[in-house]
């Protein structure tokens, strides 16, 4: 059997992602400026691999599929915002040496890649069967609940008393955050306990969701109590969750192509 | 051809009756489900009326079965089921590919009769929309008369084996 072409993606995030946590836990507090441009060259490449994974995974998924097609495709959509956000933000501190402001191109990129995220997770979630839709519509409606007061009180509040457009923005990344949870539950609960290589790839993109997701929430945390700078602990969960999306494509690819050489497709 | 069947027997055991329809499906391509018997127990039968190389099972009967064409997946989380089917197809070749499931009753057993009919008019009207021969063996011990009834309206032929 051919080695598969996803397995190039896998090692490379690997490699980056194990030097990038190496640099950063042993260079915290000591050289910041070798921290950033580690942590933001080492992000692009992890974002480019997650790209190149699902793309081929895409490439593979055979056409009549359709539906599970867009939620490749969405995803890599969602990849190169990520990876454009990731660079412009990389340019900023790095080349111009200026402070990133908030609501700048980065922040574009960013919010396109979360609504591309949640179409994919949406084409996905229409391909499974729900024994009862009551419940789907009862964790979506609460989840866009707690989305709307969570704008109402901390985004609105913001708007109004601060007026930092920059506190929105990031709050904004919180708010898509709680919808795709909600989405992800619908995703991840019904898998959660079985495990099998038919399904495999589904728990890894649930679980790369739920990764950016928890970066997002201590971000934000960290952001608002002006303790963020590039190259902390908290990064490493961000690249977490691009190795988890390579580690995705690849699983996606190694089933087709593992069975196809089976069953001679 | 994307034909749905339901097929019964009132002499013979639902497990009977799925061995007699792979058996003329031989030289296919598709998805059994087992629901009445682990893969482990069955397999030397299930090889000797199939071609293995063209079949793929998923075990519902046994949360352990693994191998090169077998996965398992217990019987109550259909939602996992309907994402593995659908897994399934995509590493079959497209020709002609058929599903089968071998005593279709005993989703009752461990889910609602109306979840189990909701389960099945999706998997129709997917497998319609895939081109995939669908043939749905009823349970030896009877069936739910709201799922039959849903059943036999959705499918194209209603057969009895003898």
């Amino acid at each position: 059997m051919d080695m598969r072409k996803t397995l190039f993606f896998v090692m490379i995030a690997l490699l980056v992602v194990s030097t990038l946590a190496l640099v950063i836990i042993t260079q915290q507090g000591r050289n910041p400026s070798l921290r950033e441009w580690v942590t933001d060259c080492s992000l692009i490449i992890l974002a480019v691999c997650a790209v190149g994974a699902n793309v081929l995974a895409w490439n593979a998924t055979p056409a009549e599929f359709w539906q599970e097609r867009r939620c490749w495709i969405f995803s890599v959509l969602g990849f190169v915002c990520f990876a454009l956000g990731d660079g412009y933000w990389a340019y900023s501190e790095l080349v111009a040496k200026v402070p990133v402001p908030v609501g700048s191109f980065a922040d574009l990129f960013w919010n396109l890649a979360y609504l591309f995220l949640g179409l994919g997770l949406f084409f996905l979630l229409r391909t499974m069967f729900f024994p009862s839709k009551k419940k789907v519509y009862l964790v979506l409606f609460v989840t866009f609940a707690i989305a709307f007061a969570y704008a109402y009180v901390h985004v609105g509040k913001v708007v109004m008393v601060q007026g930092s457009f920059g506190d929105v923005v990031n709050d904004l990344y919180v708010l898509y955050d709680i919808i795709l949870l909600g989405m992800v539950a619908l995703l991840l609960v019904p898998l959660l306990f079985y495990h099998n290589p038919l399904i495999t790839p589904w728990l890894l993109f649930g679980f790369a969701i739920l990764a950016r997701i928890a970066f997002d929430f201590i971000f934000a945390g960290l952001v608002s109590a002006g303790a963020y700078q590039s190259g902390s602990y908290v990064d490493l969960l961000y690249a977490l969750s691009y190795v988890l999306f390579t580690f995705t494509g690849d699983a996606k690819f190694n089933l087709l192509q593992r069975y196809a050489h089976r069953y001679e497709r | 051809m994307s034909m749905i069947r339901l097929v019964g027997s009132k002499k013979m055991n639902s497990f009977a009756v799925f061995l007699s329809v792979i058996k003329k499906l031989k030289k296919r391509s598709g998805v059994c489900v087992l629901l009445s018997k682990p893969y482990s127990a069955v397999e030397k039968k299930l090889t000797q009326a199939v071609d293995p190389k063209k079949v793929f099972f998923i075990d519902t009967a046994n949360n352990l079965s693994q191998g090169d064409n077998v996965v398992s997946l217990p019987i109550e989380d259909l939602t996992g089921l309907s994402l593995a089917i659908d897994q399934a197809f995509q590493v079959l070749p497209r020709e002609n590919p058929f599903l089968v499931f071998d005593a279709f009753s005993l989703f009752t057993l461990h889910n609602d009769p109306k979840t189990v009919a909701k389960f099945a008019l999706f998997l129709i009207k997917t497998m319609r929309a895939r081109s995939v021969e669908t043939i749905i063996v009823r349970g030896s011990e009877g069936m739910n008369p709201e799922l039959q009834s849903v059943l036999e309206q959705a499918a194209d032929k209603v057969e009895t084996v003898s």
